[in-house]
């Protein structure tokens, strides 16, 4: 079968992605233009000086290179780590499934702030682990320092990335026909060589998808990098994209900084769209749940199962735990032992020791839930219409670039950008509401994206050929064939959507003159003015009910599998 | 170009390939398209369903130039090598879909969906799902949803070739008969020749991107117009002319032979059970008497078909293909073959005229 | 059920839009008079001095403020600088004096000198041009965990910490990403020297936990108790003795003395209501004095204000260092490549 782009319905492919590249183009490329073409002006006027310089300019090179080393071992780190687990959501049934991947987007719901004191109270060398480890055996000094030290930040870096990989390559595996997998074992080849040669080739698709985000995420990560690393030793571009625009002010070299971070980034991802585009092998596609069956049969597999979900478990669960334990212990006399204490929260809901009458926590939670709510649902029809696109469309590669871009920027990069629009645009409530909304909706659109992509590119050619023949339209197709088949995906893909919006929280602060607030903005508040456990407290509320919320989706997504 | 039923002709250039077809399909026919693997005999399919952009060419249905209608107001319905259910409804969701696209009401549709199913022999198979059926079964739920759309011309792209051979051959018969009853204009398209010879009015051949042969299955079978057509339709035997001087045998009392050899590549062609084995020498020579004989010609391979033996003969380093009632019960055979069922071929086109004049049979 | 699920999906689009155009319905119409003023964050929160004070100020002049967050200083800086074309602000708070070259520059601020001046002690007037007005400052100092480390332990100079006894055992904080981590470059720059200071912060690799990217995370670590020391605000006992009922962090007093920061508010040169900024700004001088030092931990400039008891446990150094705006802008980008080359070694 020839492939789709030849269709005659250019006209409806070639609106279809609009209204995503409008909301791309005012949101993002736009500001990221006049942000970045500073970096050709100097007083002189128009130069490549500056850039040049910039390229060739040793120290950047080897940090350059030292960016590229930690997100490519901090990508590799995550996908050993969640493609066990992924196999295991996607072959077995076992309890508590539900509730991994319900978990799995809580990082991005977490201000980084919280990810470094998490992961400090947790693993710290005064943390939680180490102290029961020095209780248990009795030790002196900690037996575990991991932390600031360069594991130290590909282990923080594993956390917060391998649940998303672990949840899209799970989702992806479930859909896909074991029968290659069968007859390889009818051939006579072993379980592992099986899964080498055939079903991970397979899964490559979904596994690239994955990746890339991750690797993305970890190429402009800041403070864990920083915090956890231990020092300068590590410093990735985004650090120096930090100094130059922030300490210095100067935005001309900030900008030539990450014009070189995008170029390296944008190769990497075209290589990355190349070899996805070669594996996208027009899967069968199954959407039934073969989970139903089967539990881990054999004692070895029994023992894996529980060994992984114990490790994942620390892994995940473990830093967002030590924040929630942390916001219920407070000293209840001047130095007394910390005991399980409500302080926080009272402190919080009721607003004691607040100086003011602005909004109160309870309102913040409300604001962010609203936009969270909006960002999910609008991001979700822009970033398929833009799949739509990039599958039917010659320029598709393009597209799928573009739709990524917003992730290979630096946020203060970005942030520059929003100066801009919000020096020109002063409105009201309701344009801060819908700038910050359209903003979330631009950081959002590549994890959407990413999430569906791959399975709308398994849905056969015949599917919608077959719908066309029988009478039905472009648009009725698309309504009443593709996207049912997309449900699983489209609702993963709000999930993240909701949590990243959830933990934003520079766009929010620079867009919305201070008119909204949200609960992040309000964690950093506290915690400028000395109340890291209110913070704990705040996080805890923040991360229940995005759990909440994450549990009620899965439920309905599963739901759906009886269909 | 007829003014119903179908007319097309398509020009398209590829990759792998350039199509340069003409064809028409009388209206009420099934029309079959039989080829090798990679003869565009798909690609063609998808021209005339529109799921392919038809740049040069014109292409007619009932009368109406349809070449640059859009896909989905072409009334053309098409049952994909795969079936193509849609995996997330029910067979009664999917049978209904063509129907809601024509605002057919809902209780015509439950009549027509079960009168559908009775059709392909489905009988309240509503409420089941896609993967619960077999292979044979989602075959004819996608027969019934293609009916289903009420269209003027049905394409059935390889629809049985995922299927075993008995099944296969039962679920031809229930093609032809569903043809039948409901007069729709069909065109087939397989890579099985019995499937075509069987099934359909009339066959189009085709080869690299071009139309062989067009024509009945007996026409294309018996008078095969290329050596394509001849060798691809069916087994036979090519053999060059110049062997003739060696293997003539003269009936008695017939005129001289003449042995005209033609300028280019000059080729004769018989059927396998056309051929006549002859294994013991002290038996008399058969029935009739042959022109051509193959002395000496060494047995191969010896297949048991059922209802006869394929034998592969090797005579003079030619191979041989005959069909003999009984095994062979020497070594060594005398085959031999009659002028009317040889045919000549010139570099690969047919210009068959008797060899001989016939000898009063 | 698909055709539901569709069906439902355009509703709930329909309300999310339904919603979102009541709040513009229930936006009150814009005050044309009202004083708008630029805040960093912090002092715009909920427990930040800022809502208390508009309240406050509202009530006694009968202006309208509306106070803006504009994330940190930094940013509050880049923001109005960004906006000299489509100005908004009439006033600025938070400019520290670290950073105000860049402000000067871009030739914004007015010339404003208040009344309340005579109060404040000259060393903390920093602009001689005054157009930033200082209203608060603080002292960079290292804090010190008393229940990590005895008594004899701690430390009594910048020099002495690079002693092996402290390693792993002090947070230092980035100068090139935070406010905080740029006042410990200047201030060991002031004492050291632009000779000595590198030779410091060498030695400080040893003894250094980890050098974070900002101020929060510092101090995050130190209160899990990850290391004794950390650099902070000479300040920073006062809210865990008043909210915590502890004294368990005390600030270590150096004797070569303190790099001092200080905070200042600025009008904008563009504003059309000057008179009333420049009442706010003297109330900021003024009767706001106790509630921003509160708020913000942090000293008044206000000789006249009484700070409460717990101020006691925030000493005041016997020095005072500070550096000059231009020779820090002038510098800076130097200092922070040879730090750089330095500790990334």
């Amino acid at each position: 079968m020839r492939d789709d782009k030849n269709m005659q319905y250019k006209r409806f492919y070639r609106v279809m992605p609009l209204p995503s590249t409008m909301v791309l183009l005012l949101l993002f490329f736009v500001p990221l233009f006049f942000t970045l073409s500073s970096a050709f002006v100097t007083e002189q006027g128009f130069t490549f000086s500056r850039i040049a310089g910039v390229f060739t300019d040793p120290y950047t090179q080897r940090i350059m290179l030292f960016t590229l080393l930690q997100a490519t071992l901090s990508t590799l780190a995550s996908l050993l780590v969640a493609l066990p687990g992924a196999y295991l959501i996607a072959t077995y049934s076992f309890r508590g499934k539900r509730l991994i991947l319900a978990l799995s987007a809580i990082p991005f719901v977490i201000p980084s702030i919280l990810v470094v004191l998490g992961f400090v109270i947790f693993f710290g060398n005064n943390g939680f682990l180490n102290r029961i480890l020095m209780t248990l055996f009795k030790l002196e000094e900690p037996p575990l320092s991991i932390l600031y030290s360069f594991p130290a930040i590909i282990l923080a870096h594993t956390f917060y990335n391998f649940p998303i990989i672990m949840s899209l390559v799970s989702s992806y595996w479930e859909h896909m026909d074991g029968n290659c997998e069968t007859a390889s074992y009818t051939l006579g080849a072993t379980k592992a060589k099986t899964f080498f040669s055939i079903t991970l080739p397979r899964l490559l698709p979904a596994i690239i998808s994955a990746a890339s985000l991750v690797f993305l995420f970890c190429f402009n990560s800041f403070a864990i990098i920083l915090v956890l690393g231990g020092g300068p030793r590590y410093t990735t571009m985004e650090v120096e994209i930090y100094r130059q625009a922030r300490m210095l002010g100067q935005t001309g070299s900030a900008a030539a900084l990450s014009l070189f971070s995008i170029l390296v980034t944008s190769i990497l991802l075209l290589w990355y769209n190349r070899t996805q585009k070669r594996l996208a092998l027009s899967e069968t596609y199954r959407n039934s749940n073969r989970l139903i069956e089967k539990k881990p049969a054999t004692l070895p597999g029994k023992l894996l199962a529980l060994f992984y979900t114990i490790v994942s478990s620390l892994f995940i669960l473990g830093p967002i735990a030590s924040v929630v334990v942390r916001s219920f212990m407070a000293s209840s006399s001047r130095s007394g032992a910390e005991a399980f204490s409500l302080k926080w929260y009272r402190q919080l809901l009721s607003l004691e020791r607040a100086t003011g009458h602005m909004n109160s926590a309870l309102q913040a939670l409300s604001n962010s839930l609203v936009i969270a709510a909006l960002v999910a649902l609008c991001t979700v029809p822009l970033a398929l219409t833009l799949c739509v696109a990039i599958r039917k469309k010659e320029k598709g590669s393009l597209l799928e670039l573009l739709g990524m871009m917003p992730m290979t920027v630096s946020s203060v990069i970005i942030g520059l950008g929003y100066y801009l629009i919000s020096a020109r645009i002063r409105g009201g409530l309701l344009t801060s509401y819908s700038l910050v909304v359209l903003a979330h909706m631009v950081k959002s659109i590549p994890f959407v994206l990413r999430t569906i992509l791959p399975e709308y590119r398994k849905i056969p050619n015949s599917y919608i050929h077959s719908s066309l023949t029988l009478g039905a339209g472009p648009l009725r197709t698309f309504l009443q064939i593709e996207l049912p088949l997309l449900r699983g995906a489209m609702l993963t893909g709000a999930i993240f959507a909701f949590a990243l919006s959830m933990g934003e929280f520079n766009a929010t602060l620079t867009l919305a003159n201070s008119s909204i607030v949200t609960l992040p903005i309000v964690m950093y508040r506290l915690i400028g003015s000395y109340n890291f456990q209110g913070a704990c407290a705040l996080g805890t509320i923040l991360i229940a009910v995005c759990t909440l919320v994450f549990i009620v989706s899965e439920l309905a997504k599963g739901g759906k599998y009886d269909r | 170009m007829t003014d119903d039923g179908l007319s097309c002709s398509l020009k398209a250039s590829y990759q792998d390939f350039n199509l340069d077809v003409s064809f028409s399909v009388k209206s009420g026919e099934l029309a079959c398209i039989i080829g090798p693997s990679g003869c565009g005999k798909s690609t063609t399919l998808q021209l005339i369903a529109g799921l392919l952009p038809l740049n040069e060419g014109k292409l007619v249905l009932n009368g109406r130039d349809i070449s640059h209608t859009s896909v989905h107001e072409r009334q053309i319905a098409m049952v994909f090598q795969d079936y193509a259910l849609f995996p997330h409804m029910s067979v009664e969701q999917n049978i209904a879909y063509p129907l809601k696209i024509r605002k057919v009401g809902r209780e015509k549709r439950k009549e027509r969906i079960a009168r559908l199913l009775s059709m392909v022999a489905l009988e309240g198979y509503q409420k089941r799902k896609s993967q619960q059926l077999s292979g044979g079964e989602r075959q004819r739920v996608a027969l019934a949803r293609a009916l289903a759309s009420d269209p003027k011309l049905l394409l059935l792209d390889e629809p049985l070739s995922a299927l075993d051979a008995k099944l296969r051959k039962h679920l031809r018969e229930e093609i032809r008969r569903i043809h039948d009853e409901t007069g729709i204009t069909t065109l087939y398209v397989t890579h099985d020749q019995e499937e075509a010879l069987s099934l359909a009015d009339r066959i189009i051949v085709m080869h690299e991107g071009r139309v062989m042969q067009e024509g009945t299955g007996e026409q294309i079978y018996n008078e095969p117009a290329n050596l394509f057509v001849a060798t691809f339709m069916g087994e036979g035997n090519a053999l060059p002319y110049s062997i003739i001087p060696k293997t003539l045998v003269n009936p008695g009392g017939t005129d001289p032979f003449v042995f005209k050899p033609k300028e280019g590549k000059h080729t004769i062609f018989f059927r396998p059970e056309e051929v006549l084995v002859q294994d013991n020498k002290n038996l008399p020579l058969a029935e009739y008497l042959v022109h051509l004989q193959f002395k000496q010609a060494e047995v191969l391979s010896c297949e048991f078909q059922g209802d006869h033996y394929r034998l592969v003969c090797s005579w003079e380093g030619y191979p041989i293909i005959s069909h003999c009632s009984h095994r062979p019960q020497s070594r060594n055979v005398t085959l031999g073959v009659r002028v009317k069922h040889i045919r000549e071929y010139v570099d690969g086109q047919s210009v068959t005229k008797p060899l001989l004049p016939p000898v009063g049979e | 059920m698909e055709v539901l699920m569709n069906k439902h999906r355009y509703v709930c689009v329909l309300v999310a839009i339904l919603t979102l155009s009541f709040s513009v319905f229930a936006q009150p119409a814009k005050e044309s008079k009202e004083l708008v003023v630029y805040a960093y964050d912090a002092f715009c929160g909920d427990w930040g001095p800022g809502p208390a004070i508009v309240e406050e100020f509202e009530k006694q002049y009968g202006v309208k403020v509306n106070l803006v967050s504009a994330g940190d200083a930094v940013e509050m800086m880049t923001k109005v600088i960004s906006e000299a074309g489509n100005p908004w602000a009439d006033v600025v708070i938070g400019i520290t004096d670290d950073m105000a070259q860049k402000m000067y520059d871009a030739n914004l601020l007015q010339r404003y000198e208040s009344p309340v001046l005579s109060d404040i002690p000259s060393f903390l007037h920093f602009d001689p041009l005054y157009r930033l007005l200082p209203f608060d400052y603080g002292n960079f100092a290292f804090v010190v965990d008393t229940e990590r480390m005895k008594a004899q332990d701690i430390p009594t100079s910048l020099a002495s910490l690079v002693d092996p006894k402290y390693k792993n055992k002090v947070i230092l904080i980035d100068p090139r990403t935070s406010s905080v981590g740029l006042g410990l470059l200047l201030w060991t720059i002031e004492v050291f020297g632009e000779d000595g200071y590198l030779s410091w912060w060498e030695a400080m690799k040893e003894n250094a936990l980890t050098i974070t990217d900002g101020w929060s995370s510092a101090y995050g670590l130190f209160t899990e108790g990850e290391a004794p020391l950390v650099l902070s605000y000479s300040t920073s006992p006062v809210y865990h003795v008043t909210y915590e009922e502890t004294t368990r962090y005390q600030t270590a007093i150096f004797c070569e003395g303190h790099s001092t920061t200080i905070e200042g508010v600025g009008i904008l040169a563009s504003s059309n209501q000057k008179a009333n900024a420049q009442k706010f700004v003297d109330y900021l001088l003024t009767e706001a004095q106790l509630t921003i030092a509160l708020a913000n931990s942090m000293y008044p400039v206000n000789s006249k204000t009484e700070l409460p008891a717990a101020f006691d446990y925030a000493p005041k150094p016997k020095k005072s260092l500070s550096m000059e705006t231009e020779i820090l802008a002038k510098n800076l980008d130097r200092w922070l490549t040879e730090w750089t080359q330095v500790m990334s070694r």
